[in-house]
């Protein structure tokens, strides 16, 4: 069906995307607390600062940016890419390269803000471009899942909770990025990397619900008990269990738990990989469905 | 209104090809490109045994799921009921090759004509543009605007096609399906007379096309490109020089603090 391109093109979207969201939310929430007082569950965003951002934003825009070329070269006419913005239809990848391309804006000028003059930049240009990474990269992350979904013959595929696995998936992805980049300043900065601990944390709950919302309803909702069985326990289940089940949900869950339990950095650090790995994992295991 | 469509009998297909050939001679398919495809059909053993043949290409859908993803309208469904690619806007992402239950499309990226030639001949002219574009059967509607029949209708030496307007009930395509009692495949514009098995074409077509493709994942077990030693190898060292390099940074951070504190 498709390709490996493809695979990677959902993977470093959706994670670059994530990402972003992830970053520009991270700002947003220390602007609602400098509004709202300095309330203390907040106190985490003080640590944030703007080599963090200059590195996440980066990181994400190549991302994002590696992501759309892999979808590129892979086009039987690479030389009319552009088609795509410059005829739109309604359709879900006319949608997903506006909003991808919106997004790589977004996340590259807000990191060049964070390289170049946070101080020179008016305040109400970051915010706005901010809430638009924001929604942008969310808009992102469902549309990689809604271009799956909407093939719905294929087992497994035509599912609405497809979209919010791959979401999840990919701010689960996003935080990870985060930390990464705030590990250089995890001495300086404890309650920034356990606060971030913290939302992957739940972020993962939240993904392995949706994991097993999404398995329950193809195999008992739209009698796909079948492609689920072959999914789970068929040839290819160990790039599933191990690949994804242990290495995005639950090892990450666990080092996360002990580092904000314990406070060694590098039980955070070894998180970050492992997250990341899971989010190709995921993406390569539902592309790769078995056919029944 | 006309809603173009073919009615085929399994009951007298033999399975020629013709079709198949005819159809790459008239549209100058490129090497390799086919747009027709017959499917053998067995059942059972001798003497139990049944056999049967399904040509199919693209069933032309009433909804088709290919134009609604296609990014460029490349894909259109057509006022006459017929689904066409424009050539010019196809970008060939490939997306509609996927989205096709029936596996219809194909994507041709070798620039090369037949025997080798450099360049093609006069009668190839027509498949000059279709490289690297999505492309299938378009129900040959150039030569049906100046009232002649499809390559394969005309080229089938058991009349075994009829084409024609669907809506209209004395168009050979209404006749045919009416004498042969076949049944469309539901939301599409061709009809098949299976000879009286009963089966289900449009699932038939569509487990033809994808179950091998994940079928030789399984073919010894063995799934994807990945040896699984060559990866939990590559795993263990990652690991290893992660440990390495934490260990290092930890050595190094130690030394620093040691000569803070002689300073």
């Amino acid at each position: 069906m498709f390709g490996d391109s493809i695979i990677w093109y959902l993977f470093l979207g959706g994670g670059g995307a994530g990402a972003a969201a992830v970053l520009a939310a991270c700002d947003l929430l220390f602007a609602h607390r400098s509004r709202l007082g300095r309330s203390d569950r907040l106190a985490w965003t003080d640590e944030l600062s703007r080599p963090l951002f200059a590195r996440g934003y980066l990181a994400a825009t190549v991302a994002l940016v590696l992501g759309a070329l892999c979808l590129l070269f892979e086009l039987g006419r690479p030389e009319r890419f552009l088609y795509v913005l410059a005829l739109p239809t309604a359709s879900v990848l006319t949608f997903g390269s506006y909003v991808l391309a919106a997004t790589i804006v977004c996340a590259a000028a807000l990191g060049g803000v964070a390289l170049f003059g946070s101080a020179r930049t008016p305040v109400v240009l970051v915010r706005a471009l901010e809430w638009a990474a924001l929604a942008l990269g969310l808009a992102t992350t469902a549309y990689t899942g809604v271009l799956l979904a909407q093939i719905g013959f294929v087992p497994l595929w035509g599912s609405p909770l497809l979209p919010a696995l791959f979401t999840c998936s990919s701010l689960s992805v996003g935080v990870a990025c985060t930390m990464a980049a705030a590990l250089p300043d995890a001495r300086r900065a404890p309650r920034l990397l356990r606060a971030l601990a913290r939302a992957d944390s739940v972020v993962i709950a939240v993904e392995a619900l949706v994991l097993t919302a999404y398995l329950a309803s193809a195999a008992f909702g739209s009698g796909q008990a079948e492609a689920v069985e072959a999914f789970l326990f068929g040839p290819g289940m160990w790039f599933f269990w191990i690949g994804f089940v242990a290495c995005a949900l639950a090892l990450p869950l666990a080092l996360d738990f002990s580092y904000t339990g314990c406070g060694r950095v590098a039980l955070a650090a070894a998180a970050v990989p492992l997250v990341l790995a899971g989010g190709f994992f995921l993406r390569y295991c539902i592309v790769n469905v078995p056919w029944t | 209104m006309t809603r173009f469509g073919m009615a085929i009998d399994m009951a007298r297909c033999t399975g020629c090809q013709t079709c198949v050939v005819a159809c790459q001679m008239h549209h100058a398919l490129r090497p390799g490109v086919a747009w027709c495809a017959v499917d053998a059909l067995e059942w059972g053993r001798w003497p139990d045994a049944d056999r049967a043949f399904l040509p199919h290409a693209c069933l032309h859908c009433d909804e088709p799921l290919c134009v609604s993803v296609c990014p460029t309208a490349a894909s259109h469904k057509r006022d006459d009921g017929t689904v066409g690619i424009d050539e010019a806007r196809c970008i060939g992402c490939g997306v509609c090759l996927t989205a096709c239950p029936y596996g219809a499309r194909t994507l041709n990226r070798e620039d090369a004509w037949h025997f080798g030639a450099p360049s093609p001949a006069p009668y190839e002219i027509e498949g000059e543009g279709r490289v690297g574009v999505a492309e299938k059967c378009t129900f040959c509607i150039e030569r049906v605007q100046v009232g002649l029949l499809p390559a394969c209708v005309e080229a089938c030496p058991v009349e075994a096609r009829a084409f024609g307007d669907l809506d209209d009930p004395e168009s050979p395509a209404s006749a045919f399906a009416a004498e042969t009692g076949a049944r469309p495949v539901p939301g599409t514009g061709v009809l098949y007379a299976d000879g009286g098995r009963g089966l289900d074409i449009g699932r038939v077509v569509t487990e033809r096309y994808y179950a091998p493709a994940s079928r030789s994942q399984t073919a010894d077990g063995r799934v994807g490109e990945g040896n699984p030693a060559v990866v939990a190898g590559a795993g263990a060292a990652a690991a290893a020089l992660a440990a390495a390099a934490g260990l290092a940074a930890k050595r190094n951070r130690d030394r620093r603090a040691k000569a803070q504190r002689r300073a």
